[in-house]
């Protein structure tokens, strides 16, 4: 492992990020603003109710706030990055060097995705003081176990962007099929409403895929929604996942890389 | 004998795309049938480069001369042929390969747009595990050749097309490559930059006996900068040799420009050449190479000269004549 590599391409995310403050403070409005009409819409429906969907207005509140972090954890920019490498040709400049492309996308991915991550963490933590008495506490191990789906659905999120964005070896532009998969994610996740709430099928068509495992399945886990030996069965199935995405990956690179013309602007 | 550093056998390129019909319904109708296009960019061309020669790659637009370059470069697979660069197979992207080479490409960057280019410069001494030592003592180097210094910590995007391109040039350094392709370098820059880079080059390629491949439009690039020259065209090798021996094989004449102290007419020329611009007191005579110096002779002895230049025709000349003969053929 080249650490000293991986450190600089770290700092240089992070550094391209406090480039564009307007971005930053943008990017980070997002943050705020979808927990608290998350939290507003839940506050109107506990209102004249005391549970839905079998959740208690403490646990609906815990989900919002875990699983908008754990979503903040997972999320990347790369299957856009990599997609306008291939399409411009601005691959090129990395097929000459000494360097992987895919460690390269996956540190920059980690350096954008940490410093978003620290901010979803201080809109949390806010939100968290501000109702503190009214929120679910879990215990360590249920804690520590969707922490670990969480971080694992991190590398396997990491990995379905990559192979997106590969796919622009044959597609050109992948802006449309990234948008399309980036959408079901979103809502598969469970990053906008607990998945349960809708029907048991939905669950289980969420649990076949990755998708859930970025979200809905860490905070099922850390409300105790999940026993420790379901999280763990959840926890190989995103080994799974990122096995699977990881060879695609590779088949992708290894086929695609012939087929590269290197134009563009 | 040396074994070339660039060795090149009947390599070859495909290019596949699709047409499409112009307009809406052509692009409706493309998303049910394409009809699929093969273009053949580099037809079997071979060739050969000694460590520290500095050759000129030239040719029309779409000759095959970047993709040659890609494909020496390993950012391309070949449809077929051979190319060995260093000793290494380049589309096997070897770490050890990459290490020993650089590609500058004049119409594509290689420093990050919104970061200063000594962020760039950083993440390659990384990339290229250069040493503190050796990257600090190459970079006050080579930003003192180009004059950059003071720039390395503006932001690229802030840079004029002329420093951007200095900084490339750097970055591409940095690791002191044996080989350096470079495309099309002084594209689109400025006459006082395009001198820059090319007395950079020169210099550079003097005290460190880099092997450089060179492509350009502008033939002041190549004229300065190489004795030989590689021209392709459709594909194809057409011209592999000196680049004086070119001109002397394809230009038959000389060029004569005369000033008069007092008007001549213009039958006074008759016999000396074909005359190509005349006023009363200056004309441009194309002369037989072998009859320059005789009729020089005459211009001086028989009419009121003031002054004689006896020029070779513009490179350009040479290259379009030598264009012209391969399509005819």
């Amino acid at each position: 492992m080249r650490w000293k590599l991986n450190l600089r391409i770290l700092e240089n995310a992070w550094v391209r990020s406090f480039t564009w403050r307007g971005d930053i403070f943008f990017y980070r409005l997002q943050d705020v603003v979808n927990p608290l009409a998350q939290i507003i819409i839940w506050e109107s429906v506990f209102r004249t109710r005391d549970t839905f969907g079998g959740y208690t207005h403490e646990t609906m509140l815990s989900y919002v706030l875990v699983s908008t972090f754990f979503f903040a954890l997972s999320r990347n920019w790369i299957t856009g990055n990599v997609g306008e490498d291939i399409k411009e040709g601005k691959l090129n400049q990395y097929l000459v060097k000494p360097l992987s492309y895919i460690t390269y996308n996956v540190w920059m991915g980690i350096g954008r995705t940490a410093l978003a991550t620290l901010f979803a963490l201080a809109v949390v933590a806010v939100l968290v003081v501000a109702y503190r008495g009214s929120l679910y506490i879990p215990d360590l191990p249920h804690f520590a176990l969707a922490l670990a789906v969480t971080l694992a659905a991190f590398f396997m999120n990491m990995l379905l962007s990559i192979a997106l964005g590969l796919a622009a070896f044959w597609m050109t532009s992948v802006e449309g099929f990234g948008n399309a998969v980036m959408f079901g994610r979103n809502f598969l996740a469970g990053s906008m409403f607990p998945l349960d709430i809708v029907s048991p099928l939905f669950v289980s068509v969420s649990a076949a895929l990755p998708f859930a495992y970025t979200s809905y399945v860490p905070a099922q886990i850390f409300l105790g929604k999940m026993t420790i030996a379901q999280g763990l069965a959840a926890l190989a199935v995103v080994g799974c996942w990122t096995m699977i995405l990881y060879i695609v990956v590779r088949l992708e690179w290894r086929f695609g890389i012939r087929r590269y013309e290197g134009t563009g602007i | 004998m040396a074994s070339p550093i660039i060795s090149v056998k009947k390599l070859s390129k495909t290019y596949t795309s699709y047409r499409k019909q112009p307009g809406f319904l052509g692009s409706v109708k493309s998303l049910f049938s394409r009809e699929k296009v093969l273009s053949e960019a580099v037809k079997g061309i071979s060739f050969e480069i000694d460590k520290g020669e500095m050759v000129g790659f030239l040719g029309p637009n779409g000759a095959g001369k970047t993709t040659t370059l890609k494909m020496l470069s390993g950012i391309l697979h070949p449809s077929g042929g051979e190319a060995r660069m260093l000793g290494y197979t380049p589309w096997e992207r070897k770490a050890d390969f990459q290490k020993r080479f650089a590609l500058v490409m004049g119409q594509k960057t290689q420093l990050w747009w919104d970061l200063p280019a000594m962020e760039s410069f950083l993440l390659n001494k990384e990339i290229y595990g250069i040493p503190d030592a050796r990257f600090k003592k190459t970079l006050d180097e080579l930003t003192t050749m180009l004059d950059i210094a003071k720039l390395v910590d503006v932001p690229v995007r802030k840079l004029s097309l002329g420093e951007r391109m200095k900084c490339e040039l750097v970055a591409a350094l940095l690791h002191n490559p044996e080989v350096l392709l470079l495309d099309e370098p002084t594209i689109g820059l400025d006459v006082t930059s395009q001198l820059a880079i090319r007395e950079f080059l020169r210099r550079y390629n003097a005290s460190s006996k880099t092997t450089v491949l060179l492509t350009s439009h502008y033939m002041e690039d190549v004229e300065a900068l190489c004795e030989r020259i590689i021209v392709i065209n459709q594909g194809q090798k057409v011209y592999d040799g000196d680049l004086d021996e070119l001109v002397h094989r394809t230009l038959t004449h000389k060029i004569l420009t005369v000033t008069f102290t007092e008007r001549v007419a213009k039958e006074r020329f008759a016999g000396m050449g074909d005359v190509r611009e005349h006023s009363p007191q200056r004309v441009v005579l194309h002369v037989p190479r072998e009859q320059a110096k005789a009729v020089a002779a005459r211009v001086l002895t028989e009419l009121p000269t003031d002054d004689i230049l006896i020029d070779e025709p513009p490179i350009e000349d040479v290259i379009r004549r030598v264009f012209a003969e391969t399509h005819a053929s």
